[in-house]
């Protein structure tokens, strides 16, 4: 169960904090990066497209380094905004009288729910005013074919190319763009709410100020370093660095397996640590 | 001695007509020979292939041979001294290959190019590549 007028207040105050006004600010700074290096850098997008504004959003165009620079920072994003939920009320002293009233469960699990909500929005903000401002400046949402290899693998590189068609979005970017888009909304706001919910339950255990902060990011750097660390056992397509940027494709059916391996080990994951430091803190209270 | 003088002249004559001949197409064709390329490419790091001269204004050509571990590279052409050409990007996996439609020739007549690389996703560690390009095609 949960304290829903705490959970209330502390996605409030989050939402109206420094920190929330600070990720926006790097999500601004994410979709000019996006932008300059998608249209200002040494190479030129084939001329004569149909026009869409997903040609300028991140993780949906396959130009730009934007969609790179966002994954990389999206655990830090999401653990910034949601992942001091708890540390801060015991940091302002208020966890103590908490405590007494509402019992450390409780506590524990309303702090654990209003940091994935946070979590959730820290780590799409940067995707959702990609996709408004991209939407304003380019109203148009026409489809893009991305099947330009042939059998030979001749890649007609004269057209351009949104999302390649051996990527695991295309059949639901063909089908649907919506839907498309929706479901990478609702993955990275997934991903972003258990990063977050990671810091929450790593927070119970932290003394310092933000070092919990750092934790879901610094977790989710070995994850990424992993396949060159174990020597390819562990592939890359099992980090969401890879799966959560499907515009440039390349996957043949042995990596699709892998990629939605990762989606599963990605959500997983992170709900086995936080369950296990959150069963820790417990265990370790009562005794 | 005379007639053998003569005969030393017009054989010397027909071997420079005839070598001259032999590489006259060459004069007259673009710069369209394959030639290997090789990266090791890390993170966000860039790799350039040799410079080689573009010749006419026919697109590029790079063909990756191997890129380890079933990765993704993109590439585009770029100037001796990185200069815009208005190159078009292109994605390979091992064994794709690609014409890179650029302005190179148009913008700075004869000039060196090199085609850049890089990963076209934020992959951890190295990507070994090889292949071949050329700076003109066929």
């Amino acid at each position: 169960m949960i304290n829903t007028s705490l959970a209330k207040a502390q996605i409030s105050r989050s939402l109206t904090s420094l920190r929330m006004v600070s990720v926006i600010a790097m999500s601004i700074a994410l979709f000019l990066i996006q932008y300059s290096t998608t249209h200002y850098a040494g190479f030129r997008l084939a001329p004569g497209h149909e026009l869409t504004f997903l040609s300028d959003v991140m993780l949906f165009s396959c130009h730009g380094t934007g969609s790179g620079l966002y994954l990389f920072i999206l655990p830090f994003l999401a653990a910034l905004v949601g992942g001091s939920v708890a540390a801060i009320e015991r940091h302002s002293r208020r966890m103590s009288g908490m405590l007494g009233r509402e019992g450390r469960g409780k506590i524990m699990n309303t702090s654990l729910a209003s940091g994935f909500v946070l979590g959730g929005i820290g780590g799409l903000s940067p995707l959702l005013i990609n996709l408004v401002v991209a939407a304003i400046m380019n109203p148009h949402m026409n489809f893009i074919n991305g099947d330009v290899v042939d059998a030979t693998g001749l890649v007609d590189g004269s057209k351009y190319v949104l999302i390649y068609s051996d990527s695991w979005l295309y059949p639901l970017y063909r089908f649907n763009q919506p839907l498309a888009i929706l479901t990478v909304m609702l993955m990275v706001f997934i991903l972003s709410g258990l990063f977050a919910d990671i810091a929450v339950a790593a927070s119970f255990f932290t003394t310092h100020r933000y070092v919990e902060v750092l934790i879901p990011f610094v977790l989710s750097m070995l994850w990424w370093m992993l396949p060159g660390m174990t020597n390819f056992l562990v592939p890359d397509q099992w980090s969401h660095m890879i799966f959560l940027f499907p515009a440039p494709g390349g996957a043949d059916s042995r990596q699709l397996v892998q990629i939605f391996v990762g989606m599963a080990l990605s959500v997983c994951l992170p709900v086995v640590i936080s369950a296990s430091l959150v069963a820790f803190k417990r265990s370790r209270d009562v005794s | 001695m005379l007639l053998k003088n003569l005969k030393k002249k017009g054989m010397a004559v027909a071997l420079a007509l005839a070598a001259s001949l032999s590489f006259a197409p060459a004069a007259f064709a673009n710069n369209h020979a394959d030639t290997g390329w090789s990266a090791y490419l890390s993170s966000w790091q860039t790799s350039d292939t040799p410079n080689r001269q573009k010749q006419d204004a026919s697109s590029g050509y790079i063909k990756a041979t191997s890129v380890s571990n079933g990765r993704t590279i993109c590439s585009w052409m770029l100037g001796y001294s990185n200069e815009d050409v208005n190159s078009a990007t292109v994605n390979l996996k091992s064994g794709q290959y690609q014409y890179v439609h650029n302005y190179a020739y148009q913008k700075f007549g004869r000039k060196q190019v090199h085609m850049r690389l890089q990963h076209a996703y934020a992959y951890s560690g190295t990507t070994q590549a090889y292949g071949v390009w050329s700076p003109d095609s066929a």
